[in-house]
């Protein structure tokens, strides 16, 4: 079994470059209160999480990541707990939650993911996940793959620009931290001491309702009782509180000189509602034990850095591998199924085989992704 | 911060602070000695419990004074407290917050929001006020906000709200963290939620008894049973720390055997499995384990249902588990429990586990 030992020694030379960039002291960007939280991570070579760890400090949990298990994911929990190394979540003590986003590309309208399989062993390829766990023609194990495009990963930059704004304006809550997911999301934290530490589920689902502006009755906030007995509607402020302000900032310059009637204001508010809502991904939010990627960490899904990016840049924000990556020089690959890929600055064509030498942002992001292993990492540097 | 009106502690006892009331109008003397020397405070007392199980609601004080009414409040909840009923408790705490309701509606904005404060609710007066509709003569109407309330108290005491549309947060005019409310009953209705909380609250922590109120219990059982209702066992059945599937109630026991051999299960059954279980603080996770042996396992749609049970989805709605009677009839029911449902069933069991226990242990 030629190609599998081959596969494992890449896996080995993935996982050495990860345990370099661990071992060169990176900054990794974990909360004040630490050792409330529970760490979490998927090692190489395991789809099983360690959890319930917990440290004291950077060297702890460094030390541990470097010389017990390399991490293939990092995380920590939004939950701060008395005993954040219990096993279970009674014996935890929940002492409160932050309250944390995720806007995922793949959930953005427009923008599935392009999913595929392949057998790296005999080539077949299937769509989508309509082919079983093995290959059809050979019974090895597929390999699948997700991706989405650039254009997307941009719109959930903007989108993450727009919850900023939501937070700030609507919820007057300022003190967030934008970070980039090392994969194609962004994650929006914020930390919480007292009064949205303690909010439950519910409560957090209100906040990811209104963010969707799931339920909304856009009616009602156009005045539609007051305006019973007849009139006009005065067309919302981008002053006003709540989706008012915001359908108010939308139409603003859209309204001609005449004064709308009630059914045309309300179908340019759902436009607005429509063009304004912020895809967060509901789960995330309502979980109040959830994992979060520790910032500065490598995400393995894409073998890029979990990275803060300030809210102001979020607008203009670009996807560039080379400057996510943690990596740079050269590294070998060898295809493992036809490649022919446009992404984050790179542009990659591959036959299933071919060996060839590319950028490390790249070359690390194609063997996170399954579609090829690495032969050589010689060239590689960090930073 | 504004001062804080004055609060007339007849309506609102719950607001008082008992030490500092008696000091204040009986110097020197303690609660058990008032309870020996004024007969009226347990009268009135008994009354507020009867009224609050006959009528859902604690009626005016009538004849009795300001200091006799506040002082019967205090005597209610340790009464409340010695029924050890679970049912009683959470009526009478109701009942004082409907009380509380129709008083905070005729209220002066300025006490209300004083009231607020006093209830441990982030909440201030406000002069917002938007321009919504040009009427056919000129004028406008205007939507005027009184009142703001802090997101995050917002949401606790609008939770069990949510499910009408008008309470949703989405639909509310929020802005730099503060939700603006526009009508008294709306405000009011919102403290109601949280006077509810207290009241239960401070039934929970009642903690001394006066001796002369300990020989009492007996006639708020009889009360209770005046009405119907079963008085208390003893022992407040608390929360348990896990989920105990040797207590489970027959019908319970034996649908939980079935899926774990991996047999099928009726709509019916697994309704009343996936309820009852998460109504005894069963997480979502534990209910979908319970039916990973069906044969027909689909985990994002067990998932879904379990959640939406358990009021996570759709409209919020936390449901019921089914009655004894309802079991019965769809033939699920195995044995006679003697009990209304199969929680009560469940806590009597886990009482009698306990008491096991201790005594094994004591």
């Amino acid at each position: 079994m030629p190609s599998t030992s081959r596969r494992a020694s890449s896996r080995g030379l993935l996982e050495r470059l990860f345990r370099t960039y661990y071992q060169s002291k990176p900054a990794l960007i974990l909360p004040p209160d630490m050792e409330l939280r529970e760490f979490a991570l998927q090692p190489f070579g395991s789809s099983i999480y360690i959890r319930h760890l917990a440290f004291s400090s950077y060297g702890e949990l460094l030390a541990y990541i470097t010389r017990e298990r390399v991490p293939l994911h990092l995380y920590y929990s939004s939950a701060k707990y008395e005993y954040p190394e219990a096993p279970n979540m009674e014996d935890k003590k929940w002492l409160g939650s932050d309250l944390v986003f995720d806007i995922d590309a793949d959930h953005i309208p427009g923008c599935g993911a392009t999913e595929f399989s392949f057998c790296p062993r005999c080539g077949h390829r299937a769509k989508g996940d309509e082919a079983g766990p093995r290959c059809p023609s050979c019974g090895a194990e597929l390999s699948r793959v997700s991706l989405v495009s650039d254009e997307c990963i941009k719109s959930a930059a903007a989108q993450a620009g727009r919850l900023v704004e939501f937070l700030r304006r609507d919820f007057g809550i300022s003190q967030v931290s934008v970070y980039f997911s090392g994969h194609r999301g962004f994650h929006v934290h914020v930390p919480c001491e007292e009064e949205c530490a303690s909010l439950n589920s519910n409560a957090r689902r209100e906040i990811v309702d209104y963010l969707r502006a799931t339920g909304i009755d856009v009616r009602s906030i156009l005045g539609y009782w007051e305006g019973r007995r007849g009139g006009r509607p005065v067309p919302p402020s981008p002053r006003d509180p709540g989706w008012r302000g915001w359908i108010g900032s939308y139409i603003e310059g859209l309204l001609g000189g005449g004064i709308p009637s009630l059914d045309e204001l309300a179908d340019l508010a759902y436009e607005a509602v429509a063009g304004l809502r912020v895809e967060v991904d509901e789960k995330v939010t309502i979980d109040i034990s959830r994992l979060v990627r520790v910032p500065n960490s490598i995400n393995g899904k894409a073998g890029l850095l979990v990275r803060e990016v300030e809210p102001r840049s979020l607008k203009g924000w670009t996807y560039s591998l080379s400057e996510l990556s943690p990596y740079r020089g050269r590294v070998r690959i060898r295809a493992l199924t036809p490649i022919d890929i446009d992404t984050g600055g790179y542009h990659v064509e591959a036959e299933r085989g071919e060996t060839l030498e590319v950028d490390a942002p790249i070359g690390v992001y194609l063997a996170c992704k399954g579609l090829a292993v690495l032969t050589s990492i010689e060239g590689v540097k960090l930073g | 911060m504004s001062e804080l009106a004055a609060i007339d502690y007849a309506k609102y006892p719950y607001l008082a602070d008992v030490r500092r009331f008696i000091e204040e109008h009986y110097p020197g003397l303690s609660f058990e000695a008032i309870l020996e020397r004024d007969n009226r405070v347990l009268a009135r007392a008994f009354e507020r419990i009867e009224q609050a199980v006959s009528q859902g609601r604690v009626g005016e004080p009538g004849t009795y004074t300001y200091v006799e009414e506040v002082l019967a409040y205090y005597a209610s909840i340790i009464l409340v407290s010695l029924s050890t009923s679970r049912w009683l408790a959470d009526r009478y705490a109701l009942a004082e917050a409907e009380r509380s309701y129709l008083h905070m509606v005729g209220e002066p904005s300025e006490t209300l929001v004083s009231l607020a404060r006093l209830l441990g609710i982030k909440a201030r007066h406000s002069t917002t006020s938007i321009r919504i509709f040009k009427t056919r003569r000129g004028g406008y109407i205007v939507r005027m906000y009184p009142y703001a309330i802090h997101f995050s108290d917002y949401l606790r005491l609008a939770s069990r709200l949510t499910g009408d549309p008008s309470w949703k947060l989405v639909n509310q005019p929020l802005l730099g963290g503060w939700v603006y409310i526009d009508r008294k009953a709306r405000f009011a209705r919102l403290l109601k939620e949280a006077v509810q909380t207290r009241v239960r609250e401070q039934i929970r922590l009642v903690e001394e008894v006066p001796p002369p109120l300990k020989p009492l219990a007996d006639r708020v059982s009889e009360i209770l049973s005046k009405y119907g209702r079963t008085p208390g066992r003893g022992v407040f059945p608390e929360a348990p720390d896990r989920v105990e599937p040797e207590a489970y109630p027959p019908c319970v026991a034996e649908i939980h055997a079935k899926a774990l051999r991996g047999e099928h299960l009726s709509h019916h059954e697994r309704f009343a499995i996936a309820t009852f279980l998460l109504n005894i603080g069963a997480s979502v996770d534990e209910v979908v384990d319970v039916f990973r042996n069906m044969p027909d396992f689909k985990e994002k749609i067990a998932r879904y249902q379990v959640e939406h049970l358990a009021g996570l989805r759709g409209a919020g709605t936390k449901y019921r588990v089914y009655s004894c009677e309802k079991m019965k009839s769809l033939g699920i029911c195995r044995a006679d429990c003697g009990t209304r449902t199969p929680l009560s069933a469940y806590y009597r069991n886990l009482r009698r586990m306990r008491r096991k226990t201790e005594a094994v242990e004591g």
